[in-house]
């Protein structure tokens, strides 16, 4: 596909379109070659919030062993799993709820 | 003070014929509006308690520089000139914006008389999402970044579209540190969910800037529609 752009002048209301310029389409690939690691942060980021959401059951003293299991799982999800199901981690149902059982809590 | 000559061969039967028989101008005072001629466009001002003058629309505080439709399927756009030197600072609406595919980042670009970006901008972002079972966060920044990141990990498809506001400080200064932004964007995510972004930071530089390029990562954009106020200079 050819990918295109647009200049506009607001002084003139001229506008001309031309193809994008292979620095700008190198940029491109280079952002699209770090999807795995943007999709990764955003794992983390989701771990981190259900870790936070669990930290009442250490503090309150009667963590039991599948807790602990859940919130180990958690802990492990970038040595258990590789880039290729990264997506299968980030995908949300209809209701925008995380269908892959790792968040699931017990 | 000028008073309208009236020929007495023009009074008859009690009747002036104004058309030939008035010359010069009728002052205010007497019913007239004081002045030969106006500009076309242009409305009656008072200027004093018995004078009036041709004056401009009143513009108010916000006067559009720019309103651009996207060219569907580009990947950019640079609008050029939507800064100038009549305003120092500027209101920035962008809505209907739809990306061509998903996980991608909406961004804007500042660019200078060339139409180029430069490395320069530093700044902070936050997103707070309601995912549909809960909240979640998200943070972002760039460090001498050439782009603002408005929006992150977005999607495509029905009815995920991205809309906001940008306040652009000074963008024509030429002082270090003078230049600067902030913004609010909302936009329906995957899942159907809402994201919102706030943020904000400037632009380590010394140069001029009068446009903005407006970009995705990757991929294309559908639609946006992008108008930019100048705020009338405090006075």
């Amino acid at each position: 596909m050819v990918l295109t752009k647009t200049f506009y002048d607001a002084n003139t209301g001229v506008k001309t379109q031309s193809n994008l310029s292979s620095e700008e389409l190198n940029e491109i690939t280079a952002w699209e070659n770090k999807s795995a690691e943007r999709k990764l942060e955003q794992i983390k980021e989701i771990r981190l919030q259900k870790l936070q959401e669990t930290d009442f059951w250490i503090l309150r003293g009667d963590i039991t062993d599948e807790q602990k299991l859940y919130r180990k799982n958690l802990r492990d999800i970038p040595a258990n799993y590789d880039s290729s199901k990264y997506d299968n981690l980030l995908n949300r149902d209809s209701d925008g709820k995380l269908t892959h059982t790792v968040w699931d809590k017990l | 003070m000028a008073f309208a000559t009236i020929g007495t061969a023009g009074i008859q039967a009690q009747s002036i014929d104004l058309s030939t028989k008035v010359t010069g101008t009728l002052p205010v005072p007497n019913g007239g509006l004081g002045i030969a001629s106006g500009t076309t466009d242009q409305f009656l001002k008072f200027t004093g308690t018995e004078t009036l003058a041709s004056a401009a629309d009143n513009a108010g505080s916000l006067v559009q520089t720019v309103h651009y439709a996207w060219n569907s399927g580009d990947t950019t756009a640079t609008i050029q000139n939507c800064f100038n030197s009549t305003y120092r600072n500027y209101f920035i609406v962008f809505t209907r914006f739809q990306l061509g595919s998903n996980d991608e980042e909406f961004q804007f670009k500042p660019v200078n008389s060339s139409g180029n970006s430069e490395s320069a901008n530093t700044y902070t972002a936050q997103s707070r999402n309601y995912t549909g079972s809960g909240t979640g966060t998200a943070e972002w920044n760039g460090s001498n970044d050439n782009n603002i990141t408005i929006m992150k990990n977005q999607s495509s498809g029905a009815g995920k579209f991205i809309s906001g506001h940008m306040y652009f400080f000074d963008p024509m200064n030429t002082t270090d540190g003078i230049k600067g932004y902030t913004w609010m964007a909302r936009a329906r995510k995957e899942g159907g969910y809402t994201g919102l972004v706030y943020g904000g930071g400037g632009n380590a530089t010394t140069t001029a800037y009068t446009g903005i390029k407006i970009t995705t990562s990757n991929g294309t954009i559908t639609n946006g529609l992008f108008t930019v106020y100048g705020i009338v200079n405090g006075s």
